[in-house]
């Protein structure tokens, strides 16, 4: 029985990833085969918006191993056994809302008129409202990394999970202190899962349009929304499939580089 | 110092230590449940703006939003699409899961290959790549697309889950029923699928959430067609019906807890199928 998922997969998935790539370097009027890409990137402001994206989703990624490190060693190593997946599932659970819905919870915090605003009011912290906690930069970095951090978490906790009491207790009894014991055992073997999160949330959030656009101000425009606006406001589909296409590059690049130096971990 | 002091620093400093951790906790868990909670909570507030002073408890806005036909058939499109996604994923993770650890040495490898590419090419490539492809067999974009492009990102997801469980098990089962003179369809059906019916439930119960969350994709294939993810974007985008997007927010975040509930009553019994989700 050969696979049958491949009868959905090549017309649905593989036929349409090389129809965008056909259509990025189709020559548009006798240009030739790179006319969509220099025109996106004559006219679109299309380098600005690319690094803008990278700016924000390392950002938002570096914050998220600050915060999620420390998460999944606190879950893999001082929480009792029992308690480890209820709260790995609680936290997939917040992950798993829709960005949508968990941006319109943002937008009752951080608006004008928002909790945080009125409690800093009350309290008489300040007497009118703060602007700029939505609609910047800022907010967009505060809502990719509140709806990721749970797949941050989860693959750092994995691989964490596979060191064994033993190798502590090695260390320990070699008289490591538990700031060797971190930085010789649990560091080297929880890389793996950093580099799993690289992959699983930072090529996702690099591409990500819904954020950037309701919760960002102007300096916060991501390639997504070069894209999403190509193809729906301004009708100009090669445009988009190149700006498409530019992500799909990088993103395969991103992938093996992440690939490649988690095989050197692995002493490959 | 003497001793004593220094006993007393040591405390003071594991105090700290504790204080630190339990400030910072605080902080990681309202950022990601902070945005849910409010949610919650000003869905029951009586006031006309999702702000504070708190004015009252009413069940006001979903009365309101049961009367919004645009909100009800946006969450009736959310749940009919994740009700096909779901049994489709299901149906050819299986299948695909299968067939490919039957296969041996490259062709299992290319296999695996080509059915994990979706999962980490950019939804947005995704999305944008099945509009084009629409658009050139002149197919509009509707809630059959939608379900066809959310089938292409969700299966093989399944297929690597219980891939992994099905070479995990073992093989003389599968060649005792061969050799017994049943066919490869009678091996899966009375062999192999009674031991993976727990692995494909928690598959089901992943593929509706995964299903009922999904925008990126959603977005670019809809036409004019709304799930309630689309709905609340495009209601957010125009700043309209905010109380009434709270409350259709507040009973998609209820369904979602409710899967996860059964997720992990699932867990207690057979914690190795939902790790494998983890």
């Amino acid at each position: 029985m050969l696979p049958i998922g491949y009868l959905v997969l090549i017309p649905l998935f593989y036929v349409p990833v090389v129809l965008l790539l056909v259509k990025a370097f189709q020559p548009d009027n006798g240009g030739g085969a790179f006319s969509a890409f220099t025109s996106v990137f004559s006219e679109g402001h299309l380098l600005g918006t690319i690094r803008q994206s990278f700016e924000i989703a390392g950002l938002s990624f570096g914050l998220m191993l600050l915060l999620g490190y420390p998460l999944a060693y606190l879950v893999c190593f001082k929480m009792q056994q029992r308690f480890q997946l209820p709260t790995l599932l609680l936290l997939v659970m917040s992950g798993s809302i829709s960005d949508i819905v968990r941006i319109f919870g943002w937008y009752s915090l951080l608006g004008r008129e928002g909790v945080i605003n009125s409690a800093l009011m009350h309290l008489g912290i300040t007497h009118a409202p703060v602007d700029g906690l939505l609609f910047s930069r800022f907010a967009v970095v505060i809502v990719l990394t509140s709806g990721w951090l749970p797949y941050v978490v989860i693959p750092i906790y994995s691989a964490m999970r596979t060191i064994e009491a033993r190798q502590l207790e090695a260390a320990r009894d070699l008289y490591s202190s538990p700031f060797a014991t971190f930085k010789n055992v649990v560091l080297p073997m929880s890389t793996p899962g950093i580099l799993g999160a690289f992959i699983i949330v930072f090529i996702p959030v690099l591409s990500d349009f819904a954020t950037p656009q309701l919760v960002g101000g102007p300096s916060s425009l991501m390639i997504g929304n070069f894209v999403s606006d190509q193809v729906l406001q301004v009708g100009d589909l090669p445009a988009a499939a190149a700006a498409a296409a530019l992500l799909l590059a990088m993103s395969v690049v991103l992938i093996g580089v992440a690939q490649r130096v988690t095989r050197k971990f692995h002493g490959g | 110092m003497d001793t004593n002091t220094r006993a007393h620093l040591g405390i003071a400093g594991r105090l700290a230590g504790r204080l630190v951790i339990a400030l910072y906790l605080v902080g990681v868990l309202a950022l990601m449940f902070a945005p849910l909670v409010v949610l919650a909570v000003f869905s029951v507030n009586s006031g006309d703006s999702v702000s504070l002073p708190f004015t009252g408890f009413s069940l006001h806005w979903f009365h309101e939003l049961f009367h919004n036909t645009e909100a009800v058939d946006a969450i009736k499109n959310s749940v009919v699409v994740a009700a096909i996604v779901t049994p489709a994923s299901v149906f050819l993770g299986l299948t695909s899961a299968y067939g490919t650890a039957r296969l041996t040495g490259r062709a299992r490898a290319v296999s695996l290959g080509l059915i994990s590419i979706p999962l980490v090419v950019p939804w947005l490539v995704t999305g944008v790549a099945g509009l084009l492809f629409f658009n050139s067999i002149n197919v509009q974009g509707s809630l059959v697309t939608v379900v066809l492009m959310q089938i292409v990102v969700t299966f093989p997801l399944v297929t690597l889950v219980l891939y992994a469980r099905l070479v995990g098990m073992d093989p003389s089962v599968e060649e005792a029923g061969l050799d017994l003179g049943s066919t490869g369809v009678g091996v899966l059906f009375r062999l192999v699928i009674p031991q993976l019916l727990t692995p494909m439930l928690v598959g089901a119960l992943f593929a509706f959430i995964s299903s009922l969350g999904n925008f990126v994709i959603t977005f670019f294939v809809t036409g004019y067609s709304s799930t309630l993810p689309i709905w609340g974007y495009s209601a957010l985008k125009h700043a309209e019906n905010l109380p009434v997007v709270n409350a259709a927010s507040t009973v998609m975040l209820g369904l979602n807890l409710v899967l996860f509930l059964g997720v992990l009553l699932i867990a207690r019994r057979d914690r190795e199928s939902v790790d494998a989700w983890l």
